[in-house]
């Protein structure tokens, strides 16, 4: 449309019905969403923080409480604090996963005979279902019969007890997840092809050697990607529970009793509802301030292309 | 005396609805024992062919919960940790039972004592149990033979318990366990803390760090160490078999003694047939000595959902499950305590009569009968233990195990562990005044 | 070092790391052919001796495999629907329509992919259970007709991509915008649309946490849940454990062998959506 050079009532009132008209185009279109964010998002994050004042056992109506839900979580030695700090402790898992997904979709990233075959390999587990990996991890790191201690014992190392030992129920649930690296190996795969080789070029002008490329070509090209995985995998660690549901249930002594099943338990099993929104509440709080920080962060090392900063 | 009108009465009156109703009920075994409950359900189907009951086996206390915080629940659910009854009930999850069972005739007398108390919350009844666990101690003669222990004299005190567990105990080559002297009890750490007359409530007050409470515990992590650790027994246990097949540990003798109930004797003549095993009392403390004789008890124990769509079809069933029919059904197919007082005593369930087989290699399908009845008559005993009904009793048990694991793997004292458990049960338990 | 000698350590590494990932994938199809003397072993034995077909008829025996996946296939099926459905119109307008309040609620709504799920659970299962919806299929299946955040997201960088001179042309000639998206614009977007169908396929197939609030009646479970089941009846009979898990590995990689593409497509569109 053309603007007029003199802006008179009517255009001026024409321009506005047309700019109404554009958005209820757009809530229109929008609608299915919208609606479904009201209801859905909107209303339950609502609907969780008023719970979490309450004392709701389900079968019987709420009851307020004040933040004594909150107080009480917080004093909890045995079971809030470490479901707590356990699914803290898996964060360690993400920069393993980060760097071994990226060296395995370097070393995927070359031309050689049957690398599709291997990049399959890889990709495979992280596709098989949660459920069905766990049952099968469970027999792989059984103490007595399992893959693991089987061939630790081939290389005359005794194997710990794994699930069924507080020290290393953790560290074999960081295993486990490794095993499905590949998901985040191909998404890095298909960062890399999109590289521009002239950057390569004038790196190798500039007498970069291999190591040297990828960390000051490579490793800015693909930070965006790097930068969403991290988020998400902050996000996800937090979610963390099919595993330990299958798995552990908790234990043993509460060394697998992450935050999220801690809070189905208190919803499902304990008839706690208000307890498990207060924990809610935290866990939104809490990933929002993990959020931010790494937005902050990212100021320093993601780089965007075209973007001047 | 059973008051046998009153049961002529409940089973024959027909449901006055007409058409079928279909009763959901959710059990919580499987395997073959699904098959004996479900034998159960046919006979009742053929007494009273307006009703049939779908069944649902193996399913966990945790899933029933779920179902009823869901608004999704079954017409009657069975409850493998009777401590849960007092949580559901204390939610309002249950149907209060008091009046149909007064106007069924029943007393409290006729029926095996600690059975219906743990059916009672607050003084008021929630569930109806149909035969009962006895968990007392088993040992295997083979493994105490070849340990050099006496198979005819199982361990009467907790001293003896342990100086056997050292015996029976042995290692390989590297170290590692091939046998213990005891499976780890894990039946409920309440049977450790009952064997040594330790105390869950006083009143109104939790008292889970009594002095005999942490006097259990600490006896019971030596028994640990006798066979090697708490760590390294939970994980030689990790190891086992299932349970129903050859390789159960105590047939298989991996362990030599065991904490179990009333139906291993049929297990072993099914599946282990060649297996020597003894039933005795469980071992009492030598300065408790008025716990001696002492049986754990456990109910199964049936619940009506409140708000079940056909609660009075769900009783009628429930009912008929007190006749002696009923009774010794199910005591022939899933070969548990009858939870009515004179059923114990039924010679019909624990002789086996001189058997002639018909063809050679067959077997006699009673052998496991007298084993069977030593339960039985244990079960009889003055000194036989529950848990206490209260609001939280599932989490109360839930946190004495955390807190046995967490003294076991070495991260608590066993005074701060149980004193720890006061406030937290004490604080959900007034919530529940 | 010579291009040579790191092309020969490249290759060993990935042969070592090769094994190191499909051990146990072999661990557990060779597990579930043993039979019940042969697993309790501390010594690894790859080919059991004998091999014991018969494990799989007999888990099958408990482990209605075939119920099972029809009703996981009917939620997956709704969902991929739904989601495909309910995130071309929104994609559509936070891309190709300028109007006043887009880009405040196209924020929110990438902000709400950040929103832990625990959040909205419980609110959203007490909603579902006063509507009587919980022990069906309901609760696992409307949600998605509302719109995924990520997949509106994928589908709205892919339409950013397409030329504003196919709209614009179209507009001419006198269609609506409704016309343009569908004439137009979701003709062209086909490898996104199949992209995000996918993703949601497989991310309701492997859903565990939902089916196990929402679905109590046994008939109505998925391989997910019933697995876990299978698991807690059957736990210490290894090899029939094995047997069940390979079951339901099998059609999800049955399906990535004939879906790889749309893979692929759709690893690129997320990476170029970053």
């Amino acid at each position: 449309m053309i603007a007029t050079n003199e802006p008179n009532a009517a255009a001026l009132s024409r321009m506005r019905r047309s700019e109404r008209r554009a958005m209820l185009m757009g809530l229109l279109f929008v609608s299915p969403w919208l609606i479904g964010f009201l209801i859905f998002t909107l209303y339950p994050v609502f609907a969780s923080a008023y719970l979490s004042f309450t004392d709701y056992r389900v079968l019987a109506p709420p009851k307020w409480v004040g933040f004594s839900n909150y107080t009480d979580l917080i004093g909890d030695h045995d079971y809030f604090l470490p479901s707590l700090f356990d699914t803290i402790f898996m964060f360690l898992e993400l920069p393993i996963a980060l760097t071994i997904g990226l060296a395995l979709a370097l070393l995927l990233d070359q031309k050689l005979r049957g690398i599709a075959f291997y990049r399959t390999l890889f990709y495979l587990p992280s596709i098989v279902p949660v459920v069905s990996s766990a049952v099968l991890w469970m027999w792989v790191l059984n103490p007595e019969h399992g893959l693991m201690n089987a061939a630790l014992h081939s290389l005359h190392i005794p194997g710990p007890a794994w699930l069924a030992s507080p020290a290393w129920s953790k560290p074999a649930m960081i295993m486990m997840d490794l095993w499905g690296v590949g998901g985040g190996m191909v998404i890095y795969l298909a960062a890399l092809q999109g590289v521009p080789t002239p950057l390569y070029e004038a790196a190798a002008l500039d007498g970069a050697n291999g190591w040297q490329k990828i960390w000051h070509v490579t490793i800015p090209q693909i930070s965006p990607v790097i930068f969403f995985n991290m988020i998400m995998g902050v996000i996800g660690t937090f979610q963390y529970f099919t595993q330990t549901f299958i798995m552990t249930n908790g234990g043993p002594d509460n060394s697998t009793l992450f935050y999220a099943m801690y809070l189905y338990q208190n919803a499902f099993q304990y008839f706690r509802m208000g307890t498990a929104c207060a924990m809610a509440w935290m866990l939104f709080i809490i990933t929002l301030i993990a959020t931010l920080v790494v937005f902050k962060s990212s100021a320093r090392w993601v780089y965007y292309e075209g973007e001047a900063r | 005396m059973i008051s046998a009108a009153a049961f002529v009465g409940c089973g024959s009156k027909p449901a006055s609805d007409a058409g079928v109703v279909h009763l959901k009920v959710w059990s919580m075994w499987s395997g073959d024992e699904e098959k004996g409950f479900e034998a159960v359900l046919a006979k009742y189907h053929e007494e009273h062919p307006n009703v049939v009951i779908d069944n649902l086996g193996a399913v966990t206390d945790e899933k029933s919960i779920r179902a009823i915080i869901a608004g999704a629940p079954p017409d009657i659910f069975t409850i493998i940790d009777p401590t849960s009854l007092s949580t559901l009930a204390a939610n309002n999850a249950l149907e209060p039972l008091d009046t149909r069972f007064a106007d069924a005739g029943f007393h409290d007398v006729d029926f095996t004592p600690g059975s219906l108390g743990q059916c009672r919350y607050k003084g008021k009844l929630f569930g109806m149990p149909y035969l009962l666990d006895c968990v007392t101690l088993m040992y295997n003669k083979d493994v105490f033979v070849q340990a050099g222990l006496d198979p005819n004299k199982p361990p009467r005190t907790f001293e003896e318990l342990e100086a056997d567990c050292r015996k029976i105990t042995k290692r390989d080559s590297d170290g590692k366990l091939t046998r213990i002297g005891i499976h780890p009890i894990d039946v409920s750490p309440a049977v450790i803390i009952s064997m040594f007359d330790g105390k869950f409530l006083d009143g109104d007050r939790v008292t889970a760090d009594y002095p005999n409470n942490i006097e259990a515990l600490n006896a019971y992590m030596r028994l640990m160490n006798d066979q090697g650790g708490y760590p390294a027994v939970q994980s030689f246990a990790s190891g086992f078999g299932a349970n129903t097949g050859q390789f159960n540990p105590f047939f298989h003798g991996d362990v030599g003694m065991l904490v179990s109930g009333e139906w291993n004797p049929y297990w072993a003549y099914k599946y282990s047939p060649n297996c020597h095993f003894g039933v005795a009392p469980l071992p009492y403390p030598t300065n408790h000595p008025d716990r001696a004789g002492s049986v754990w008890l456990a109910d199964n124990i049936f619940c009506i959902p409140r708000g079940a769509k056909h609660a009075r079809e769900a009783w009628e069933f429930l009912a008929w499950t007190q006749t002696p029919e009923a009774q010794q059904l199910f005591a022939s197919t899933l070969h548990n305590v009858p939870n009515i007082r004179v059923e114990l005593h039924d010679r019909k369930l624990t002789d086996d009569p001189p058997f002639v087989p018909k063809n050679p290699g067959d077997r006699d399908p009673n052998s496991w009968r007298p084993a069977y009845g030593q339960f039985l008559a244990l079960a009889d005993s003055p000194t036989a233990t529950y848990f206490p009904s209260m609001p939280v009793a599932n989490m109360y048990v839930n946190q004495l195990a955390t807190a046995f694991d967490g003294v076991g793997f070495g991260s608590k004292k066993p005074e701060q562990a149980l004193a720890a458990i006061n406030g937290r049960v004490q604080k959900e338990m007034d919530k529940y005044r | 070092m010579s291009k040579r000698a790191s092309q020969i350590i490249g290759h060993t590494v990935l042969i070592l790391l090769g094994i190191v990932f499909f051990a146990p994938f072999l661990f557990m199809v060779s597990t579930s052919l043993k039979g019940d003397q042969q697993i309790f072993s501390s010594t690894i034995q790859w080919i059991p001796h004998p091999i014991v077909w018969s494990n799989y008829p007999k888990a099958l025996a408990y482990f209605p495999f075939w119920r099972y996946l029809g009703n996981t296939l009917i939620i997956c099926i709704g969902n991929v629907i739904g989601t495909v459905f309910s995130a071309a119109l929104p994609a559509y307008a936070f891309s190709r329509l300028k109007w006043k309040g887009r880009d405040f609620l196209f924020i929110t709504m990438i902000a709400t992919i950040m929103l832990p799920s625990q959040v909205t659970l419980m609110p959203v299962f007490l909603l579902f259970r006063s509507l009587g919806w919980t022990g069906t299929f309901l609760p696992l299946i409307v949600p998605s007709f509302f719109g995924s955040a990520f997949s509106i997201f994928l589908l709205r960088q892919f339409f950013l991509g397409i030329p504003q001179e196919l709209s614009d042309a179209a507009r001419i000639d006198g269609c609506n915008e409704w016309g343009i998206l569908w004439r137009i614009i979701l003709p062209l977007a086909k490898p996104a649309l199949a992209t995000i169908a996918l993703f949601s396929f497989m991310g309701t197939w492997t859903d565990f946490q939902g089916p196990l609030i929402y679905l109590h009646d046994e008939k109505l479970y998925t391989l997910a849940i019933g697995l876990n089941s299978f698991l807690g009846r059957h736990g210490g009979e290894w090899n029939l454990l094995m047997a069940a898990s390979t079951v339901v590995t099998v059609p999800l990689v049955v399906i990535f062998f004939f879906a790889q593409r749309t893979f692929v497509q759709g690893i690129a569109l997320t990476g170029r959506a970053n």
